[in-house]
């Protein structure tokens, strides 16, 4: 904040001080500070954060997987790391459980649980240190275009700040206001909204793997999970469709910590939303890239949005260095942005998206025919061959999805 | 609409699927504007259940 500062003292009359920067990045969650990382080495960088403290409270249940890491070059730090995860178990409306473990299956590296508040402030402390000046309790209220620049007012503490910036990156999560501003509408459509509540609670003693409970009295059109954490913490949560739940997540979330009769105490209580829609038809606009949970990049079946937040971030920050050192900030040299992310993982968003829509049509009964047929079949051994014969077997029409999904 | 803060957890669900941009939630508050039509989105989005 000194630069800021400085910039005050050298007015003469204590004017109102316009902060100019290449690049103004909202939001340092982990889509702002990759970006931040990627580009303040090259360029004069400023981040705002509402929040004064990066990372909390957590809307999260703190899952990715093992490669992002080192496709990112990002040293890992051990303490970003709650639990290291070896597999995945599948529960069914009638508990039969499906142990993701086998050989092949591990091929999926299923990653760690993290511990958000000490990942997030970690990333932003790395950003930090390669120049970017960070502006926390900065709210973020209002921008103009001007002079093929943005002009974005935020208010910090109860001080009035003007940044003026050759490129914004909105990074400011699902209740993006900086694309709107921009005309990109990003609101998010009820029916693609994950509404999900989370307790982190003691005395669940349990392996390293990661529960995920499906069903339509456990979590309409979601699922439930149980994510553990160091010792005997976990993340224990649920996230629900509302246009196809008669009650709020917190509710189920109630009723399913009574079902598996979990008995230890609640030491953290956290609510938050997951835009399950896929991505935003466009990322970027003249002088604007959109990243992470802000263009809708979340996974849309696991709700996972920290690896799209990241890669998104990177992909930002590089897109809006080289328009800077170009001098070019409009659209079409920006539209590299989308390009780049799409090539990495566009198809696994338009995959999950069909994917989810399926999964939205499954009885509780399907839920326990596909878990028992996956126990008898060997998880190992499936393909996407043996998918459609089995959902063949199970409903024609599901059928016909299901491989539109899997050719697709 | 009327948000219950005491069982308001700040999260955003209501701002993100507000047609009318009239819920501003910053780090410990929020506000619903003018803007509000009373449409009920964000009360089905509220995993709280926070507001009526």
């Amino acid at each position: 904040m000194h630069r800021l500062q400085d910039l005050r003292q050298s007015l003469p009359h204590g004017g109102d001080p316009v902060r100019e920067c290449d690049i103004l990045v909202v939001g340092a969650g982990p889509a702002g500070s990759m970006a931040a990382f990627t580009a303040a080495p090259h360029c004069d960088v400023v981040v705002l954060e509402k929040r004064a403290h990066i990372g909390v409270p957590k809307q999260c249940a703190e899952g990715t997987s093992e490669g992002l890491f080192e496709k990112l070059n990002i040293p890992l730090n051990p303490t970003w790391i709650s639990r290291k995860i070896e597999f995945a178990r599948l529960i069914s409306p009638s508990r039969i459980t499906v142990d993701l473990k086998d050989e092949r299956v591990k091929q999926l590296k299923f990653g760690y649980v993290l511990e958000r508040k000490k990942f997030d402030k970690g990333l932003a402390e790395l950003a930090a240190r390669k120049g970017a000046e960070f502006h926390l309790r900065t709210q973020y209220q209002g921008l103009k275009r001007e002079d093929n620049h943005v002009v974005v007012k935020a208010r910090q503490f109860n001080e009035d700040l003007t940044f003026k910036a050759k490129i914004v990156i909105a990074a400011d999560g699902l209740m993006s206001r900086v694309a709107k501003d921009l005309g990109i509408d990003s609101t998010t459509n009820l029916r693609h909204l994950e509404s999900c509540c989370q307790y982190e609670m003691t005395g669940i003693d349990r392996e390293s793997c990661i529960e995920l409970y499906f069903g339509n009295e456990i979590a309409p059109k979601g699922y439930a999970w149980i994510f553990p954490k160091e010792g005997d913490v976990a993340n224990v949560g649920i996230g629900i469709l509302p246009t196809r739940a008669e009650y709020p997540a917190k509710y189920y979330l109630d009723k399913f910590v009574n079902w598996l009769g979990l008995s230890g105490e609640i030491v953290e209580v956290n609510a938050g939303g997951v835009p399950v829609s896929g991505p935003l038809d466009q990322t970027y606009d003249d002088n604007l890239l959109i990243a992470g949970d802000a263009a809708h990049m979340a996974n849309p079946i696991s709700g996972g949005g920290i690896h799209t937040a990241m890669l998104s971030g990177k992909y930002a920050g590089d897109t809006a260095r080289k328009a800077v050192e170009t001098q070019s900030l409009d659209k079409k040299t920006l539209s590299e942005y989308e390009t780049l992310w799409k090539a990495d993982f566009g198809r696994e968003l338009d995959m999950s998206l069909k994917g989810r829509f399926i999964l939205e049509e499954f009885t509780d009964e399907d839920f326990d025919a596909t878990a028992q047929w996956m126990n008898e079949k060997g998880v190992g051994q499936l393909g996407a061959v043996d998918l459609v014969k089995f959902a063949l077997k199970r409903h024609p029409t599901f059928a016909v999805k299901f491989a539109s999904f899997l050719t697709s | 609409m009327m948000v219950e803060k005491d069982s308001c957890m700040y999260c955003g669900c209501c701002a993100s699927v507000c047609p009318f941009n009239a819920v501003i939630v910053t780090d410990y508050d929020v506000q619903v504007t003018d803007a509000c039509t009373d449409c009920k989105t964000c009360v089905k989005a509220c995993p709280m259940g926070a507001i009526q």
